[in-house]
């Protein structure tokens, strides 16, 4: 039966995702999986496929027979849980390399998306709500500021960390060397915590002493500081183009970390930040060359050797020594 | 009208019992070739092509005799003016037909026409001349062809109605064989089963049909362990009931064919999507070709989706 609205917004498909879940989960049972195990990743596909559905239909398309509607996304779903788990080959490999000569880590918003924390959209309300136009008044404005950190800081403790956090918690610094955070949650420490471990923390630009470090260059919830400046406490915001700690450069130098074989890990970021690139990424990549697995959500690019399709709980499981380990 | 033509040419005989049947058609050729009388006639029949003949010889097998009895005399029809076509050349000026004179003498049988290098059967600048062949010829044409009164565009309809029809019985036919085959239905074969539909008891049974969607359903279980049907209100439940497909009601065959048409088409389109996507997944095609490819599928799907359903 033709659905009241002739171009559908994918708010209003939304009445189709329990028989869409229910549809997909049986058809992952046929696959051979858990749907359980798979739900970050169904979840990924479902609201991906309303988007592109949604996209379609306000292009005039097709109509909006309800039917075919909820078979499109289905359809669409489906195709997207297929490919990412079609990766079993890139999943082996990642894995192969991490467990011989281990891995450094560089992970971004994506990896905390499975705990709910506030990603850039959301964060815009938060702007209104610290009465903020954009982030440059923020960061023009020190109370405004500080009432953003602390809000978000807030927020963050009643958030639990993902398998994703636990993973790294529970890997490093075993298989996983260093772990670079660019987010400004400290799950990945909470996570370590619940397992008893100690991870050595660097959230401001000075001297390090030992080796094995979570590095946050962009902030942290734990450290909050009245002024906001970069290496300092300070938080980079969203707009501006990534920051690297100086002495991160001399560690990397200094340890002869660079010169070691180790895998490189890109989960959740989405490497648009010119500094970041510049001075991790381009360098841990290509100086000397080295595997360097990207794990995203980009389906255009499942053919690529190095990048694994899926969210980064799912992929991270297949693809670092379990937890229980 | 041909068994009359040829009652026509039988009389013809008996008064030139020495004429060949060549010389006698073209008197009958000749006496029609009057301006008001071949532009009504070749308006009215507007000769068609050699599948068109065919297909008019298979609905005149397929529609109750009445019917076949209409549509062979046209088809008759037709095989005459395509002999006149081809043996016609186009006139300007007065082409004088047989005098046929009471007392038997015998007519020129070979009028002498006007040279002319036009060969089209539109006859421009000949003088409007009713042929000379008595009342009855004309009567005759007038009586087969013209049938009533009708108007000019209701005539053209029904001319592109009687071919439409018989392309789609000739089209079902065609499909049926390929179902006997063991091949499954393509969204084509769903576009031109629906456009059949507007021909239902025209030449199309809607029992075929029906018959033709149950194999493919039936087919696609053998093949495929999939029920299309139950596959179409899968997960109803789950939705409020405005968004639940409409069942058909008993009894109504038409509403039950379009049922069996939407659960195809949307078991067509998922099968064509999950090919699609395998293909992607195989590195058989890109990623930009797997979204313009199942977009494709899903437009097609669209636009052959029942509006009931």
């Amino acid at each position: 039966m033709q659905t009241d609205s002739t171009h559908p917004n994918s708010n209003s498909l939304d009445v189709f995702d329990v028989p869409v879940r229910k549809y997909l989960e049986s058809q992952i049972a046929e696959l051979g999986y858990s749907p359980g195990e798979l739900r970050p990743v169904i979840d990924i596909a479902v609201s991906q496929s309303k988007l592109e559905v949604s996209e379609e239909a306000s292009k005039g398309h097709y109509l909006s027979y309800s039917r075919f509607l909820r078979a499109r996304i289905e359809e669409k779903a489906l195709g997207y849980i297929r490919a990412v788990l079609s990766q079993s080959g890139k999943w082996e490999a990642a894995r192969e390399r991490i467990k011989s000569y281990s891995s450094v880590f560089l992970t971004g918003a994506g990896i905390s998306f499975e705990s709910d924390v506030p990603l850039s959209r959301v964060l815009e309300d938060m702007l209104s709500f610290c009465q903020a136009k954009d982030w440059q008044q923020l960061r023009d404005d020190q109370p405004k500021c500080l009432k953003f950190k602390k809000e978000f800081g807030r927020i963050c403790a009643n958030k639990k960390p993902s398998v994703s956090h636990r993973l790294m918690a529970h890997n490093f610094s075993r298989h996983i060397f260093e772990i670079i955070c660019l987010n400004w949650d400290n799950l990945i420490e909470r996570a370590a915590l619940e397992l008893g471990k100690d991870v050595g923390k660097e959230n401001e630009d000075r001297d390090v002493r030992d080796q094995r470090r979570l590095w946050k260059f962009h902030g942290d919830v734990d450290n909050i500081k009245e002024d906001n400046t970069r290496g300092i406490g300070g938080w980079l915001f969203p707009d501006e183009e990534g920051y690297v700690f100086d002495s991160f450069t001399r560690y990397v130098r200094d340890t002869s970390l660079i010169g070691q074989l180790f895998v490189f890990v890109i989960a959740g970021y989405s490497e648009k930040e010119s500094n970041v690139y510049d001075s991790v990424i381009s360098v841990f990549e290509a100086q000397p060359a080295r595997p360097t697995f990207r794990v995203g959500l980009d389906l255009a690019r499942l053919h690529e050797q190095y990048y694994v399709v899926g969210p980064s709980d799912f992929v991270l499981e297949k693809i670092l020594p379990p937890a229980s380990a | 009208m041909a068994t009359s033509l040829g009652d026509i040419g039988s009389e013809l005989t008996s008064y030139y019992p020495g004429a060949t049947p060549k010389e006698i058609s073209d008197a009958i050729i000749e006496s029609i070739e009057s301006e008001p009388m071949l532009r009504r006639i070749i308006k009215m029949v507007r000769l068609p092509d050699k599948q068109q003949i065919q297909l008019a010889n298979l609905k005149s097998r397929r529609l109750p005799r009445k019917q076949a009895m209409g549509v062979r005399e046209r088809v008759e029809l037709v095989f005459f003016f395509e002999r006149i076509k081809s043996s016609y050349i186009a006139q300007s000026g007065y082409a004088s037909l047989p005098f046929i004179s009471g007392n038997g003498a015998k007519p020129a049988l070979r009028p002498t026409f006007p040279e002319t290098s036009d060969a089209n059967l539109g006859i421009k600048g000949r003088t409007s001349v009713k042929p000379d062949v008595g009342p009855q010829l004309a009567d005759i044409i007038e009586a087969h062809l013209m049938e009533d009164q009708r108007s000019e565009p209701t005539k053209e309809s029904m001319r592109h109605d009687v071919r439409e029809s018989v392309v789609s019985a000739f089209i079902l036919e065609e499909i049926r064989k390929r179902a006997a085959g063991k091949q499954m239905l393509s969204l084509d074969d769903i576009s031109r089963i629906r456009k059949a539909l507007e021909f239902v008891d025209e030449g199309v049974s809607s029992d075929e049909i029906l018959e033709l969607l149950d194999s493919d359903i039936k087919l696609r279980k053998k093949n495929l362990d999939v029920d299309c049907v139950a596959e179409l209100y899968r997960g109803d439940d789950l939705l409020p009931p405005q968004l639940q497909t409409k069942h058909p009601e008993a009894g109504n065959t038409e509403e039950l064919i379009y049922e069996k048409l939407t659960a195809i088409i949307l078991h067509e389109y998922r099968r064509l999507h999950r090919q699609a996507g395998l293909d992607f997944i195989n590195e058989k095609m890109t990623h930009d070709e797997y979204l313009e490819r199942t977009q494709r599928y899903a437009v097609h799907a669209d636009r052959l989706y029942p509006s009931q359903f």
